[in-house]
């Protein structure tokens, strides 16, 4: 491995060059590469998704049991410590994985929870109905089978409930306002 | 766009249009995850894409011990597992003076995607960022990337990771090149031109047909994003990861500014 000193006036700087080197495995191998993105590539990997996704609902459904355990654990222990913990890696799990399930509204409800629980300190009541109806509306999407913009009553119904959550965190000061060029970002897709 | 702020970069941004066909058969990845669904779905991407060695790890303990085992070309973590999370592991990775292998490449695949998240990851050392949900599209191109791009680490007294700039500006004359380029971000309604824009009807994929947030990810909330077309604000040419020596202490020293600027 090279490296490169530098000295400044109060912090010393060293740069390394990592001693293994990829492109060596991936290239050679590949006997210098077709300079294209390998499509066969991810659609091999889509196939493979496709088939996997015969599982998908059944993964929903074991995730919607975590999070039904975990809310069962803060109604009996309170939003506090590990029960709350709990809560929020089940919403937060629901809310990395329902879109590639197929269930991105479902997704999204979970996020606003998972917001909820992790942008508020433990101190700041979290009222009982918000928590319901989050965790209640995403039981009511999965039993519905509501996957997607499609169904308008369960759009309406998350953009409610994100609503909410983000007047409660804006009112506690845990809200950073979007920034003005979010919605180009995300509209450029 | 904005993740160009913090270091992260599209992959699109860093290759330009045209990539090169990698064989993965040779690499070995450790995925640690503690969703079991997650974990399977991301291993059968990467053996989709040719990797034959795949291991896996439910938490950072097994994720660490497995790694000093395996000694993988690739990690791909989680970030909210319990016990030791994702971040810390990654931090404990990166001690040059313990770790077996402190330059591995590292993705984090996390359902978190706000900017001060990303920001933590990249100054732990993280390579990349890719924000759940997945898809092939964006787990490749993240592969493709630590891959044919390494970029030399940089040592500190309070950094030890990737260069968290990818790519030299010959043009820039100043100090502060990120916190520039994030106020740029956040003040500017029009995009930069990016020259390195991935023009995906030139591969024949359209960007945006899933939920993905294909992005290094930043403050874009999963709620309400598609997949988020972000353009690199001091991306330079994509065949280079010429590194910035002039600045880069600066933007250690300046990094308690940038967070504030970002």
């Amino acid at each position: 491995m090279s490296t490169d000193h530098t000295e400044k006036s109060d912090e010393k700087l060293e740069v390394v060059q990592p001693p293994k080197n990829l492109k060596h495995l991936v290239f050679q191998a590949s006997g210098g590469g077709s300079s294209q993105i390998d499509l066969e590539a991810i659609d091999r990997a889509e196939k493979a998704m496709e088939k996997l996704s015969v599982s998908f609902n059944m993964w929903m459904e074991d995730e919607i049991d975590t999070l039904r355990e975990a809310h069962t654990g803060t109604k009996k222990d309170g939003m506090t410590g590990e029960a709350r913990q709990a809560l929020f890696r089940a919403a937060h799990d629901i809310r990395g994985e329902a879109g590639t399930l197929g269930f991105p509204l479902v997704g999204q409800a979970a996020s606003s929870l998972a917001d909820l629980l992790s942008m508020l300190p433990d101190d700041v009541e979290i009222p009982d109905a918000l928590i319901e109806g989050h965790v209640h509306a995403i039981y009511a999407m999965l039993r519905e089978n509501a996957s997607g913009d499609d169904n308008k009553t369960a759009v309406d119904l998350v953009n409610c409930l994100r609503e909410a959550a983000t007047r409660l965190l804006k009112a506690e000061g845990a809200f950073d306002e979007p920034e003005a060029d979010q919605t180009e970002e995300s509209s450029a897709a | 766009m904005i993740a160009a702020a913090v270091g992260f970069e599209c992959a699109e941004s860093c290759t330009g249009r045209q990539m090169e066909k990698i064989d993965f058969s040779r690499i070995s990845v450790l995925v640690i995850d503690d969703n079991m669904h997650m974990r399977k779905i991301v291993r059968t991407l990467l053996m989709a894409f040719g990797i034959r060695q795949v291991q896996e790890a439910e938490d950072g303990a097994g994720g660490l011990e497995l790694f000093e085992q395996m000694n993988p070309d690739i990690i791909i973590t989680d970030w909210v597992m319990p016990i030791i999370d994702g971040l810390e592991m990654v931090q404990m990775i990166r001690r040059p003076d313990s770790s077996i292998n402190p330059f591995v490449p590292i993705i984090m695949l996390t359902g978190h995607a706000e900017k001060k998240r990303v920001i933590q990851a990249r100054d732990a050392g993280v390579h990349e960022f890719l924000c759940k949900p997945i898809s092939a599209r964006a787990l490749y191109l993240r592969l493709y990337s630590v891959i044919a791009h390494p970029r030399p680490f940089v040592k500190t007294t309070t950094y030890f990771g990737p260069d968290r700039r990818r790519f030299a500006n010959p043009l820039y004359k100043g100090s502060e090149r990120r916190e520039k380029s994030a106020l740029i971000d956040f003040t500017q309604g029009d995009e930069e031109p990016d020259t390195n824009q991935i023009d995906f009807d030139a591969i024949g994929e359209e960007p945006a047909d899933t939920n993905q947030i294909d992005f290094d990810a930043i403050d874009a909330e999963p709620a309400d994003t598609n997949q988020i077309d972000f353009d690199a604000i001091d991306a330079e040419p994509a065949d280079t990861n010429q590194i910035d020596f002039d600045s880069i202490d600066t933007d250690e020293k300046e990094k308690s500014k940038e967070r504030v600027a970002v």
